[in-house]
Protein backbone atom coordinates (compact mmCIF):
# COMPACT_ATOMS: atom_id res chain seq x y z
CA UNK A 1 0.00 0.00 0.00
CA UNK A 2 1.49 2.90 -1.15
CA UNK A 3 1.36 6.47 0.84
CA UNK A 4 -1.21 8.82 -0.26
CA UNK A 5 0.77 12.45 -1.72
CA UNK A 6 0.24 15.09 0.72
CA UNK A 7 0.31 17.85 -2.10
CA UNK A 8 -2.84 16.84 -3.76
CA UNK A 9 -5.49 19.20 -2.46
CA UNK A 10 -2.69 21.91 -3.25
CA UNK A 11 -2.19 20.75 -6.40
CA UNK A 12 -6.15 20.33 -6.82
CA UNK A 13 -6.56 24.00 -5.69
CA UNK A 14 -4.07 26.26 -7.80
CA UNK A 15 -5.23 23.76 -10.87
CA UNK A 16 -8.93 25.45 -10.09
CA UNK A 17 -8.11 28.98 -9.36
CA UNK A 18 -5.97 29.14 -12.70
CA UNK A 19 -9.18 27.66 -14.60
CA UNK A 20 -11.09 30.10 -13.30
CA UNK A 21 -8.86 33.22 -13.70
CA UNK A 22 -8.59 31.66 -17.37
CA UNK A 23 -12.36 32.23 -17.51
CA UNK A 24 -12.51 35.96 -16.31
CA UNK A 25 -9.57 37.01 -18.60
CA UNK A 26 -11.55 35.80 -21.65
CA UNK A 27 -14.46 38.41 -21.38
CA UNK A 28 -13.22 40.05 -25.02
CA UNK A 29 -16.26 38.34 -27.21
CA UNK A 30 -18.04 38.61 -30.08
CA UNK A 31 -21.39 40.06 -29.30
CA UNK A 32 -23.79 40.53 -32.12
CA UNK A 33 -25.38 43.90 -32.03
CA UNK A 34 -28.25 44.67 -34.28
CA UNK A 35 -29.86 48.07 -35.56
CA UNK A 36 -32.66 48.67 -37.64
CA UNK A 37 -33.25 51.06 -40.60
CA UNK A 38 -36.57 53.22 -40.20
CA UNK A 39 -39.45 51.02 -40.92
CA UNK A 40 -40.40 51.55 -44.62
CA UNK A 41 -42.77 54.64 -45.57
CA UNK A 42 -46.13 53.79 -46.09
CA UNK A 43 -48.75 55.91 -47.97
CA UNK A 44 -52.40 54.79 -48.36
CA UNK A 45 -55.44 56.86 -49.54
CA UNK A 46 -57.43 57.38 -46.18
CA UNK A 47 -60.73 54.77 -46.62
CA UNK A 48 -63.56 56.70 -48.69
CA UNK A 49 -62.03 59.36 -50.56
CA UNK A 50 -60.98 59.43 -53.87
CA UNK A 51 -60.24 62.13 -56.30
CA UNK A 52 -62.83 62.68 -59.03
CA UNK A 53 -63.41 66.20 -61.42
CA UNK A 54 -66.95 64.48 -61.32
CA UNK A 55 -69.29 64.90 -64.48
CA UNK A 56 -69.02 68.79 -64.96
CA UNK A 57 -65.99 68.65 -67.17
CA UNK A 58 -66.63 71.14 -70.65
CA UNK A 59 -65.21 68.59 -73.44
CA UNK A 60 -64.69 71.33 -75.89
CA UNK A 61 -62.68 73.85 -73.86
CA UNK A 62 -59.65 73.45 -75.45
CA UNK A 63 -57.13 75.42 -73.49
CA UNK A 64 -59.28 75.87 -70.98
CA UNK A 65 -59.14 74.53 -66.88
CA UNK A 66 -61.09 72.85 -64.28
CA UNK A 67 -59.41 73.34 -60.72
CA UNK A 68 -60.74 71.32 -58.09
CA UNK A 69 -60.37 72.95 -54.39
CA UNK A 70 -58.15 70.65 -51.82
CA UNK A 71 -56.59 72.76 -48.45
CA UNK A 72 -59.42 75.08 -49.18
CA UNK A 73 -62.42 72.82 -48.81
CA UNK A 74 -60.74 70.41 -47.17
CA UNK A 75 -62.61 69.98 -43.36
CA UNK A 76 -59.47 69.65 -41.16
CA UNK A 77 -60.99 67.25 -39.22
CA UNK A 78 -60.28 64.55 -42.12
CA UNK A 79 -56.25 66.12 -42.61
CA UNK A 80 -55.94 65.91 -38.80
CA UNK A 81 -54.30 69.12 -39.15
CA UNK A 82 -55.26 72.53 -37.46
CA UNK A 83 -55.50 74.51 -40.48
CA UNK A 84 -56.09 77.56 -38.55
CA UNK A 85 -54.21 77.81 -35.32
CA UNK A 86 -56.18 78.98 -32.39
CA UNK A 87 -59.15 79.58 -35.07
CA UNK A 88 -62.24 78.13 -35.68
CA UNK A 89 -62.11 75.09 -38.41
CA UNK A 90 -63.76 77.13 -41.39
CA UNK A 91 -64.36 74.32 -43.48
CA UNK A 92 -66.22 71.98 -40.86
CA UNK A 93 -68.64 69.81 -42.32
CA UNK A 94 -67.32 69.72 -45.76
CA UNK A 95 -67.30 66.61 -47.43
CA UNK A 96 -64.48 65.23 -49.01
CA UNK A 97 -66.83 63.46 -51.77
CA UNK A 98 -67.95 67.01 -52.98
CA UNK A 99 -65.01 69.55 -53.36
CA UNK A 100 -65.90 72.47 -55.51
CA UNK A 101 -64.60 73.01 -58.77
CA UNK A 102 -64.01 76.18 -60.93
CA UNK A 103 -62.88 77.05 -64.02
CA UNK A 104 -63.71 77.64 -67.49
CA UNK A 105 -63.73 73.77 -68.49
CA UNK A 106 -66.27 72.58 -66.39
CA UNK A 107 -69.63 73.75 -65.07
CA UNK A 108 -70.26 76.23 -62.07
CA UNK A 109 -71.54 73.98 -59.23
CA UNK A 110 -70.82 70.91 -60.04
CA UNK A 111 -68.70 69.09 -57.75
CA UNK A 112 -65.44 67.01 -57.55
CA UNK A 113 -64.10 64.08 -54.49
CA UNK A 114 -60.37 65.02 -52.94
CA UNK A 115 -58.69 62.41 -51.62
CA UNK A 116 -56.77 62.46 -48.37
CA UNK A 117 -53.49 60.25 -48.23
CA UNK A 118 -51.95 59.44 -44.90
CA UNK A 119 -48.02 58.72 -44.62
CA UNK A 120 -47.09 56.64 -42.33
CA UNK A 121 -43.05 57.08 -41.22
CA UNK A 122 -40.75 56.90 -38.44
CA UNK A 123 -41.07 59.69 -35.70
CA UNK A 124 -38.74 62.76 -36.07
CA UNK A 125 -37.78 62.05 -39.63
CA UNK A 126 -38.75 64.28 -42.58
CA UNK A 127 -39.88 62.89 -46.21
CA UNK A 128 -40.17 64.57 -49.29
CA UNK A 129 -43.10 63.86 -50.94
CA UNK A 130 -43.33 64.45 -55.47
CA UNK A 131 -46.17 63.85 -56.98
CA UNK A 132 -45.65 64.22 -60.85
CA UNK A 133 -48.18 65.59 -63.54
CA UNK A 134 -50.41 62.96 -65.34
CA UNK A 135 -50.67 63.70 -69.10
CA UNK A 136 -53.44 61.64 -71.26
CA UNK A 137 -54.84 62.01 -74.56
CA UNK A 138 -56.02 65.31 -74.66
CA UNK A 139 -55.42 66.45 -70.97
CA UNK A 140 -52.99 67.13 -68.49
CA UNK A 141 -53.30 66.90 -64.33
CA UNK A 142 -51.26 68.51 -62.02
CA UNK A 143 -51.37 69.46 -58.32
CA UNK A 144 -50.90 73.28 -58.18
CA UNK A 145 -51.28 74.97 -54.97
CA UNK A 146 -54.63 72.86 -53.84
CA UNK A 147 -52.89 69.60 -52.98
CA UNK A 148 -50.87 69.93 -50.14
CA UNK A 149 -48.85 68.20 -47.34
CA UNK A 150 -49.38 68.35 -43.84
CA UNK A 151 -45.54 69.82 -42.43
CA UNK A 152 -45.71 69.38 -38.62
CA UNK A 153 -43.12 71.28 -37.20
CA UNK A 154 -43.13 69.24 -34.25
CA UNK A 155 -42.79 71.69 -32.21
CA UNK A 156 -45.37 74.55 -32.05
CA UNK A 157 -48.78 73.73 -33.78
CA UNK A 158 -48.83 77.59 -35.25
CA UNK A 159 -46.17 76.51 -37.12
CA UNK A 160 -47.50 73.66 -38.55
CA UNK A 161 -48.48 74.44 -42.19
CA UNK A 162 -49.66 72.24 -45.72
CA UNK A 163 -47.44 72.36 -47.90
CA UNK A 164 -48.13 73.29 -51.11
CA UNK A 165 -47.36 70.92 -54.36
CA UNK A 166 -47.04 73.88 -56.69
CA UNK A 167 -43.83 72.40 -58.26
CA UNK A 168 -44.63 69.05 -58.05
CA UNK A 169 -42.55 68.20 -54.57
CA UNK A 170 -42.39 69.35 -50.93
CA UNK A 171 -39.39 68.59 -49.52
CA UNK A 172 -38.60 68.63 -45.54
CA UNK A 173 -42.16 67.20 -44.54
CA UNK A 174 -42.00 66.79 -41.12
CA UNK A 175 -43.77 63.76 -39.17
CA UNK A 176 -46.05 63.82 -36.28
CA UNK A 177 -44.40 63.03 -33.13
CA UNK A 178 -46.73 61.80 -30.22
CA UNK A 179 -49.74 64.23 -29.46
CA UNK A 180 -50.15 66.90 -26.80
CA UNK A 181 -53.17 68.60 -27.34
CA UNK A 182 -53.01 71.25 -25.05
CA UNK A 183 -53.89 74.93 -25.94
CA UNK A 184 -50.48 76.58 -24.79
CA UNK A 185 -48.95 77.66 -28.50
CA UNK A 186 -45.51 76.85 -27.24
CA UNK A 187 -46.23 72.99 -26.03
CA UNK A 188 -45.73 70.52 -28.39
CA UNK A 189 -49.31 70.22 -29.63
CA UNK A 190 -49.91 69.19 -33.62
CA UNK A 191 -53.60 68.66 -32.99
CA UNK A 192 -56.66 71.90 -33.59
CA UNK A 193 -56.39 73.52 -29.89
CA UNK A 194 -60.55 72.51 -29.93
CA UNK A 195 -59.93 68.60 -31.75
CA UNK A 196 -62.20 66.54 -29.62
CA UNK A 197 -61.79 62.74 -30.43
CA UNK A 198 -58.35 63.12 -32.84
CA UNK A 199 -56.51 60.01 -32.15
CA UNK A 200 -52.93 60.45 -31.49
CA UNK A 201 -50.35 60.43 -34.39
CA UNK A 202 -46.99 59.94 -34.16
CA UNK A 203 -45.22 59.38 -37.12
CA UNK A 204 -47.86 60.15 -39.02
CA UNK A 205 -48.72 62.87 -41.66
CA UNK A 206 -51.59 63.48 -44.36
CA UNK A 207 -51.82 65.32 -47.15
CA UNK A 208 -54.99 66.14 -49.66
CA UNK A 209 -55.10 65.65 -53.67
CA UNK A 210 -56.63 68.08 -55.19
CA UNK A 211 -54.96 70.05 -58.45
CA UNK A 212 -56.37 70.83 -62.11
CA UNK A 213 -56.80 69.61 -65.14
CA UNK A 214 -56.28 71.29 -68.47
CA UNK A 215 -57.66 70.34 -71.70
CA UNK A 216 -55.23 70.18 -75.08
CA UNK A 217 -57.86 68.84 -77.27
CA UNK A 218 -61.19 68.30 -77.84
CA UNK A 219 -62.58 64.80 -75.35
CA UNK A 220 -66.60 65.12 -77.04
CA UNK A 221 -69.28 64.86 -74.82
CA UNK A 222 -69.92 61.62 -72.41
CA UNK A 223 -66.21 60.66 -72.35
CA UNK A 224 -65.02 58.81 -69.66
CA UNK A 225 -61.54 59.32 -68.58
CA UNK A 226 -59.49 57.38 -66.13
CA UNK A 227 -55.83 57.29 -65.01
CA UNK A 228 -53.52 56.78 -62.38
CA UNK A 229 -51.44 59.79 -60.69
CA UNK A 230 -48.54 58.42 -59.11
CA UNK A 231 -47.60 59.78 -55.69
CA UNK A 232 -43.54 59.36 -54.27
CA UNK A 233 -42.50 59.66 -50.55
CA UNK A 234 -38.67 59.17 -49.64
CA UNK A 235 -37.24 59.72 -46.35
CA UNK A 236 -34.47 62.31 -46.46
CA UNK B 1 -8.02 41.57 -26.53
CA UNK B 2 -7.82 40.25 -30.17
CA UNK B 3 -11.78 39.23 -29.92
CA UNK B 4 -12.74 42.60 -28.16
CA UNK B 5 -10.73 44.26 -31.28
CA UNK B 6 -12.89 42.78 -33.43
CA UNK B 7 -16.18 43.91 -31.57
CA UNK B 8 -15.05 47.69 -32.07
CA UNK B 9 -14.38 47.30 -35.51
CA UNK B 10 -17.60 45.64 -36.61
CA UNK B 11 -20.11 47.93 -34.46
CA UNK B 12 -19.62 50.92 -37.33
CA UNK B 13 -20.07 48.49 -39.95
CA UNK B 14 -22.69 47.06 -38.94
CA UNK B 15 -24.70 50.29 -38.22
CA UNK B 16 -23.85 51.60 -41.54
CA UNK B 17 -25.33 48.79 -43.48
CA UNK B 18 -28.12 48.90 -41.18
CA UNK B 19 -29.05 52.92 -41.70
CA UNK B 20 -27.35 53.61 -45.57
CA UNK B 21 -30.69 52.60 -47.96
CA UNK B 22 -33.13 55.69 -49.03
CA UNK B 23 -36.48 54.10 -48.49
CA UNK B 24 -38.87 55.26 -50.55
CA UNK B 25 -42.56 54.67 -51.18
CA UNK B 26 -44.49 54.86 -54.54
CA UNK B 27 -48.41 54.59 -54.64
CA UNK B 28 -50.90 55.66 -57.39
CA UNK B 29 -54.16 56.60 -56.91
CA UNK B 30 -57.19 56.71 -59.59
CA UNK B 31 -58.10 59.81 -61.44
CA UNK B 32 -61.41 60.21 -62.94
CA UNK B 33 -63.49 62.77 -64.47
CA UNK B 34 -66.31 62.91 -67.23
CA UNK B 35 -67.13 65.16 -69.90
CA UNK B 36 -70.46 66.55 -70.13
CA UNK B 37 -73.01 64.15 -71.58
CA UNK B 38 -74.21 64.22 -75.48
CA UNK B 39 -76.87 67.11 -75.64
CA UNK B 40 -80.05 65.30 -76.68
CA UNK B 41 -82.83 67.23 -78.06
CA UNK B 42 -86.30 65.92 -78.33
CA UNK B 43 -89.79 66.56 -80.19
CA UNK B 44 -92.08 67.23 -77.26
CA UNK B 45 -94.87 68.81 -80.06
CA UNK B 46 -94.19 68.95 -83.47
CA UNK B 47 -94.21 72.93 -85.10
CA UNK B 48 -97.66 72.89 -87.31
CA UNK B 49 -99.53 75.68 -89.09
CA UNK B 50 -102.20 73.69 -89.68
CA UNK B 51 -104.32 74.72 -92.62
CA UNK B 52 -103.85 77.89 -93.57
CA UNK B 53 -101.45 78.47 -96.19
CA UNK B 54 -102.86 80.87 -99.12
CA UNK B 55 -101.63 79.38 -102.65
CA UNK B 56 -99.98 81.98 -104.49
CA UNK B 57 -95.94 82.07 -104.73
CA UNK B 58 -93.87 83.98 -102.88
CA UNK B 59 -97.09 84.45 -100.09
CA UNK B 60 -95.87 84.38 -96.33
CA UNK B 61 -97.61 83.05 -92.90
CA UNK B 62 -95.91 83.96 -90.07
CA UNK B 63 -96.26 82.20 -86.63
CA UNK B 64 -95.67 84.01 -83.05
CA UNK B 65 -93.73 82.72 -80.58
CA UNK B 66 -95.38 85.71 -78.38
CA UNK B 67 -98.99 86.13 -78.62
CA UNK B 68 -101.88 83.51 -79.48
CA UNK B 69 -102.74 81.07 -77.49
CA UNK B 70 -101.60 80.88 -73.43
CA UNK B 71 -98.60 78.17 -73.27
CA UNK B 72 -98.78 76.29 -70.37
CA UNK B 73 -96.42 75.84 -67.42
CA UNK B 74 -96.59 71.87 -68.19
CA UNK B 75 -95.67 72.85 -72.08
CA UNK B 76 -92.79 75.28 -71.39
CA UNK B 77 -91.51 73.04 -68.91
CA UNK B 78 -90.95 75.84 -66.16
CA UNK B 79 -93.16 78.08 -64.10
CA UNK B 80 -92.15 81.14 -65.07
CA UNK B 81 -93.85 82.93 -62.36
CA UNK B 82 -92.42 81.08 -59.48
CA UNK B 83 -91.35 83.52 -56.92
CA UNK B 84 -89.40 81.10 -54.72
CA UNK B 85 -87.05 80.08 -57.53
CA UNK B 86 -86.79 83.34 -58.95
CA UNK B 87 -86.54 85.17 -56.76
CA UNK B 88 -85.54 88.55 -58.95
CA UNK B 89 -87.09 88.11 -62.06
CA UNK B 90 -90.00 86.15 -62.99
CA UNK B 91 -92.69 86.42 -66.49
CA UNK B 92 -95.79 85.92 -66.96
CA UNK B 93 -97.10 82.44 -68.91
CA UNK B 94 -96.97 83.51 -72.27
CA UNK B 95 -98.83 83.18 -75.63
CA UNK B 96 -98.05 81.39 -78.35
CA UNK B 97 -99.27 80.46 -81.96
CA UNK B 98 -100.89 83.49 -83.49
CA UNK B 99 -100.68 83.71 -87.15
CA UNK B 100 -100.25 86.57 -89.24
CA UNK B 101 -99.47 86.80 -93.16
CA UNK B 102 -100.65 84.98 -95.72
CA UNK B 103 -102.58 82.91 -93.64
CA UNK B 104 -106.46 81.59 -93.84
CA UNK B 105 -108.95 81.15 -91.21
CA UNK B 106 -108.82 82.35 -87.47
CA UNK B 107 -107.06 79.51 -85.16
CA UNK B 108 -103.62 79.50 -83.97
CA UNK B 109 -101.23 77.28 -84.93
CA UNK B 110 -98.88 75.03 -82.51
CA UNK B 111 -95.47 76.23 -82.04
CA UNK B 112 -92.76 73.64 -81.80
CA UNK B 113 -91.45 72.74 -78.69
CA UNK B 114 -88.33 70.91 -77.80
CA UNK B 115 -87.00 69.40 -74.98
CA UNK B 116 -82.90 70.14 -74.75
CA UNK B 117 -81.23 67.56 -72.36
CA UNK B 118 -77.95 68.67 -71.46
CA UNK B 119 -76.31 68.73 -67.63
CA UNK B 120 -77.80 70.73 -64.88
CA UNK B 121 -76.61 74.25 -64.55
CA UNK B 122 -74.40 73.85 -68.08
CA UNK B 123 -74.20 76.91 -70.30
CA UNK B 124 -75.39 76.09 -73.71
CA UNK B 125 -75.69 77.94 -77.07
CA UNK B 126 -78.72 76.94 -78.86
CA UNK B 127 -78.93 78.33 -82.60
CA UNK B 128 -81.48 77.81 -85.85
CA UNK B 129 -80.87 77.48 -89.35
CA UNK B 130 -82.93 77.04 -92.20
CA UNK B 131 -83.58 73.63 -93.59
CA UNK B 132 -84.55 71.97 -96.84
CA UNK B 133 -86.47 74.43 -99.04
CA UNK B 134 -89.18 72.84 -101.10
CA UNK B 135 -92.29 74.04 -102.26
CA UNK B 136 -92.40 75.97 -99.12
CA UNK B 137 -89.48 77.61 -97.15
CA UNK B 138 -89.17 78.12 -93.44
CA UNK B 139 -87.84 80.74 -91.67
CA UNK B 140 -87.35 79.57 -87.47
CA UNK B 141 -87.96 81.99 -84.71
CA UNK B 142 -88.43 81.86 -81.43
CA UNK B 143 -87.10 81.44 -77.93
CA UNK B 144 -85.03 78.94 -75.71
CA UNK B 145 -86.05 79.50 -71.84
CA UNK B 146 -82.87 80.63 -69.64
CA UNK B 147 -83.13 79.32 -65.84
CA UNK B 148 -80.90 81.44 -64.13
CA UNK B 149 -81.99 80.01 -60.38
CA UNK B 150 -78.86 80.76 -58.44
CA UNK B 151 -79.41 84.29 -60.21
CA UNK B 152 -83.29 84.32 -59.28
CA UNK B 153 -83.22 84.98 -63.05
CA UNK B 154 -85.97 83.47 -65.85
CA UNK B 155 -85.77 84.46 -69.48
CA UNK B 156 -87.03 83.85 -72.63
CA UNK B 157 -83.97 84.63 -74.84
CA UNK B 158 -84.53 85.14 -78.52
CA UNK B 159 -83.17 82.72 -81.41
CA UNK B 160 -83.62 82.96 -85.05
CA UNK B 161 -81.35 82.50 -88.06
CA UNK B 162 -78.05 84.26 -87.03
CA UNK B 163 -78.92 84.80 -83.73
CA UNK B 164 -77.84 82.09 -81.27
CA UNK B 165 -79.85 82.29 -77.88
CA UNK B 166 -76.79 81.83 -74.60
CA UNK B 167 -79.02 79.96 -71.89
CA UNK B 168 -78.31 78.47 -68.52
CA UNK B 169 -79.77 74.70 -67.98
CA UNK B 170 -81.90 74.01 -65.12
CA UNK B 171 -80.64 72.89 -61.94
CA UNK B 172 -83.21 70.50 -60.38
CA UNK B 173 -86.20 68.84 -60.84
CA UNK B 174 -89.12 70.50 -60.94
CA UNK B 175 -93.29 69.79 -61.20
CA UNK B 176 -92.47 70.45 -65.15
CA UNK B 177 -89.05 69.26 -65.88
CA UNK B 178 -85.81 67.50 -64.91
CA UNK B 179 -82.83 69.34 -64.38
CA UNK B 180 -80.70 70.28 -66.81
CA UNK B 181 -83.06 70.73 -69.69
CA UNK B 182 -84.31 73.63 -71.57
CA UNK B 183 -87.16 74.24 -73.87
CA UNK B 184 -87.01 75.78 -77.27
CA UNK B 185 -90.26 77.60 -78.20
CA UNK B 186 -90.30 77.77 -82.46
CA UNK B 187 -92.71 79.68 -84.94
CA UNK B 188 -91.40 81.21 -87.50
CA UNK B 189 -92.43 82.30 -91.45
CA UNK B 190 -93.00 80.20 -94.36
CA UNK B 191 -92.73 81.49 -97.73
CA UNK B 192 -94.22 79.64 -100.83
CA UNK B 193 -91.83 78.78 -103.28
CA UNK B 194 -94.52 77.99 -105.90
CA UNK B 195 -98.31 77.99 -105.97
CA UNK B 196 -99.28 75.98 -103.82
CA UNK B 197 -102.40 73.48 -104.53
CA UNK B 198 -105.46 73.27 -102.35
CA UNK B 199 -106.02 70.58 -99.54
CA UNK B 200 -101.98 69.41 -100.25
CA UNK B 201 -99.84 68.75 -97.22
CA UNK B 202 -96.15 70.75 -97.13
CA UNK B 203 -93.66 70.10 -94.92
CA UNK B 204 -89.81 71.60 -95.14
CA UNK B 205 -87.70 71.25 -91.94
CA UNK B 206 -84.98 73.40 -90.23
CA UNK B 207 -82.14 72.78 -87.82
CA UNK B 208 -81.88 73.56 -84.46
CA UNK B 209 -78.45 73.30 -82.91
CA UNK B 210 -77.11 73.29 -79.45
CA UNK B 211 -73.84 73.08 -77.95
CA UNK B 212 -71.91 73.36 -74.69
CA UNK B 213 -70.16 77.11 -74.51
Amino acid sequence: MQPKPRFNKTLLAGVFILSAGNTFTASADLFTVSAEAVPDVAVAPVVGTQISFGTGVIGNKVGQSCALAGIAWVDEDDLLFDKLPIGANATTGNLVTAATITGNACVTGSTGEIIVIEIDGADASTVTVSVPDVTGTGWTYTPTAESCVVDFDRGNDVQDVCQPLTTNTVTGVGMSLTQVNGAAAATVDELPDTAIGYAAMSGLTRMVLAGQITLSSDLGQGTIVSDNILVQVTYE
Amino acid sequence: MKQLNTFKIATPLLLVAAMSPAMATDVTVPLNFTTLPVITIVETRPLDFGSVLSLTAADTCTMSTSAGTLLTSAQEGVNSQNTATFTTTTLAQNSVGQLAGDCAGGADGNVGIYTINSFQDADITVSVTAGTTTDIAFAPVGYVTNLDEAGGVFARTPVSVGVAAAVNASTALTAFSVAGTNRAIIGGTITNQVPLTAGAPYATDFNLNVVYQ
